[in-house]
């Protein structure tokens, strides 16, 4: 039942993590599209559409955000703040995907409006299985908040 | 207030009045006794010299009494009418003498008798109805002593009944020649007046005794007496003797010259003592006084003295109790007190300062050190989380080449790839674990009742897949206890002890894991029994360290973290963790908690 396509961002500056993550949704079946970045500042310019990501066919507005807690340059707590300041952005379903579970990382994503906090699994059987429920969940089952007209 | 001073026999508020008053009173009482002794002899001094005073003037009186005496008895036996008839004793004669020696009626009550003797001692005539108080021995002596001396005698006391007599006797010469004795019996009579005058002379408690040299009758001007209990006769200074009615008197005798007459004058001693013991009385009514005084002034200053010094106690064991707070005020003194107290203030304030000095210092260490364990905390527990990163890509690697590029290697080499991916997984485990221990050992539990069944339950649960894969026998006992612990905490360690129980079984063998509690005083033991491999006891404390292991991961999978979990676990919730057991035929582990009192509660 897809609506369409999904369009995640991926925000994670771990290179293997990136490419673990995109062979995982490859091998879930989902259709759809991985973009990453791999900093903060990336995420807020690619959410924004500032160069290099004006171009929206090439860097469309994503209906999911997999977020990474630590990250180079603005944190992803910093990025999930400033999108929930955003008027377009507010609602937007962010998932955080972090290696960290520390209590004050979690309360405070949650605090600041994160929709799903997950910690990375080493296994990939299980980082597989993750990426395939959270792409199920949140594209083929979850309304998402309905899309504003600019 | 200032009677809790007296709290305690031992302080010095009560010993040192005690102390003072004691040599004071000392001090009053020696000095009492020297003033005393010298009163008592001033006393007796002047008794004494007063009585030979009264003595001698009584002597004198009867001396020219004596003299008196004895001109009437001359001149009575020098007159006419006597002389006459002793020389010539007819009845014309006789009866002119009788006439001439009847008493005229102004002496008549002093006159007993009188008569003329002869020098033979032969009765010529007696005028006067006092016979039978003249007594024959006497007057032969009286006889005898005129005619040999050729002189006026008088004779010694006599006493009859209640009456006291003496005679007077004087020679009736014819030519110079001693022919007869006259001689006169006077009664020994004194009137009220006289008496009182002799009171008034002598004193009073003084009492005047006249009696015969040669031992005999004594009177006391009015009557017979008895005479004192010594020879006085010989005595010329005061004389000291008991007198039964008196009681102890201090006498003088003197002898009444021209007669065989002693005067004695007796003085009661406790008279003679009266001004010294009236001086003894003043003196203790004073020394009394004094004593009340000096008591009540010296516990006053005392009082003064030991509050400071009580005040000064009291905060020195405020101190030792550890309060610092406690500065001592004893006002503006500039003595000894008054320097101890400015001192011990002064010493309070350093340790006070030095004891918050020190206190800040470790407050500052403790922040600095808890700062430190945080960070280092963090640090550690950051540093496990990345270190997953490179796990997560040396396993998904691995796994991504056996499943993308099998077809290129050969078997070696799809080993090895299965290997790095084991030993990432494997490394991985133990990270977790390691921050599951290092959460347990660092989270502050709140402790409260905690159902174990319940937790038991929860338990079971977590390690459902291990008991289905072992199809294992697991026997809870229904009624288990409440206790004070912390529920989550609870549950994992016994997943744990459950899980082991499980696991550290041969593989041929049917698991039977039983859990069971019993009860001890004031804590619950809860026992985790199974049928697997033992324990041997060198082992049996080493287990519970942090991965320890003693059996290879082939044999028995695990990280060896799980039992360390527990005794931290229990550590944090006050219990504590033990096992027993018997190699070949099983283990039984137990966890012991402070038992919840309310049943039910939990």
């Amino acid at each position: 039942m897809p609506r369409d396509n999904a369009v995640i961002l991926l925000v994670e500056d771990d290179a293997n993590d990136v490419l673990l993550i995109q062979r995982a949704f490859a091998k879930s079946g989902a259709a759809g599209a991985i973009h990453s970045v791999s900093d903060g500042d990336a995420a807020v310019a690619y959410l924004q559409g500032e160069a290099p990501y004006a171009d929206r066919t090439r860097h469309p507005l994503p209906n999911l955000v997999l977020l990474d807690i630590k990250l180079p340059r603005r944190s992803g707590l910093d990025v999930l703040q400033w999108m929930r300041a955003q008027v377009s952005l507010q609602r937007l379903p962010t998932v955080m995907l972090t290696s960290s579970r520390d209590g004050g990382d979690v309360n405070r994503a949650y605090d600041l409006g994160a929709n799903s906090y997950l910690v990375k699994p080493v296994s990939f059987d299980a980082l597989q299985e993750l990426i395939h429920l959270v792409s199920r969940y949140w594209n083929d089952w979850n309304e998402g908040p309905p899309a504003r007209v600019v | 207030m200032p009677l809790r001073f007296l709290r305690s026999a031992k302080s010095l508020a009560v010993t040192l009045p005690l102390k003072i008053g004691g040599l004071v009173l000392l001090g009053v009482l020696i000095g009492a006794f020297v003033i005393y002794g010298s009163v008592r002899d001033a006393a007796m001094r002047q008794s004494v010299q007063r009585l030979g005073d009264v003595t001698n003037e009584l002597r004198g009186m009867l001396d020219a009494n004596g003299v008196q005496n004895r001109k009437i008895v001359r001149s009575v036996a020098d007159s006419a009418p006597v002389v006459a008839f002793v020389r010539a004793p007819d009845a014309a004669r006789r009866d002119a003498v009788a006439k001439a020696l009847a008493p005229t009626p102004d002496v008549a009550a002093a006159i007993a008798l009188r008569e003329i003797r002869s020098a033979a001692d032969s009765v010529l005539i007696q005028v006067g109805n006092g016979r039978q108080s003249a007594d024959p021995a006497i007057d032969a002596a009286l006889v005898h002593d005129v005619v040999a001396n050729n002189g006026e005698v008088i004779g010694p006391i006599h006493v009859i009944g209640d009456s006291v007599f003496y005679a007077a006797a004087a020679p009736v010469r014819v030519h110079g020649k001693v022919h007869a004795v006259y001689i006169e019996w006077r009664r020994i009579t004194s009137t009220p007046e006289a008496r009182q005058q002799l009171n008034a002379l002598i004193g009073n408690g003084a009492n005047l005794l006249l009696g015969s040299t040669q031992g005999g009758a004594w009177t006391d001007l009015e009557r017979a007496v008895a005479g004192p209990p010594v020879a006085v006769d010989t005595a010329t200074g005061p004389i000291r003797y008991d007198r039964r009615e008196t009681g102890s008197v201090v006498a003088m005798a003197r002898h009444v010259p021209g007669t065989p007459w002693t005067v004695l004058v007796e003085f009661s001693r406790a008279e003679s003592l009266a001004p010294a013991t009236r001086f003894l009385g003043r003196l203790g009514i004073i020394t009394a006084i004094l004593l009340v005084v000096l008591l009540t002034g010296t516990w006053m200053s005392s009082r003064t003295l030991m509050r400071p010094l009580a005040d000064l106690t009291h905060a020195a064991e405020a101190v030792a109790h550890g309060q610092f707070d406690g500065a001592v005020s004893v006002g503006d003194r500039q003595d000894e007190i008054g320097r101890l107290a400015v001192a011990f203030t002064t010493m309070v304030t350093h340790v006070r300062e030095s004891q918050e000095e020190l206190e800040r210092r470790v407050a500052e260490r403790t922040r600095e050190l808890k700062e430190r364990n945080e960070e280092l905390e963090a640090f550690g527990y950051s540093l496990a989380h990345d270190l997953r990163a490179p796990l997560r890509a040396m396993q998904g690697f691995s796994q991504a080449l056996l499943e993308d590029h099998s077809s290129q290697l050969d078997p070696t080499g799809r080993h090895y790839a299965e290997l790095v991916s084991e030993g990432a997984q494997t490394m991985d485990r133990m990270i977790l674990d390691l921050l599951n221990y290092s959460r347990v050992a660092r989270t502050d539990l709140d402790n409260g009742p905690v159902d174990l069944g319940q937790a038991v339950t929860d338990a079971t649960r977590q390690v459902k897949g291990d008991l289905a894969a072992r199809r294992a026998h697991l026997t809870v006992d229904p009624m288990l206890p409440g206790a004070v612990g912390h529920p989550a905490t609870l549950v994992q360690v016994f997943a744990n002890l459950i899980g082991n129980a499980v696991k550290f079984v041969p593989a041929d063998r049917i698991p039977e894991v039983r859990v069971r509690a019993n009860r001890h005083n004031g804590t619950v033991r809860v026992w985790v029994e199974d049928n697997g491999i033992g324990i041997e006891p060198q082992f049996q404390q080493k287990i519970f360290g942090v991965f320890e292991r003693l059996h290879g991961v082939d044999e028995y999978a695990g990280t060896g973290i799980g039992l360390a979990i527990v005794r931290k676990a229990m550590e944090k919730m006050g219990g504590t963790v033990g096992v027993e057991s018997t190699v070949g035929a099983g283990s039984r582990f137990w966890i012991e908690l402070p038992r919840m009192e309310a049943p039910g509660a939990a």
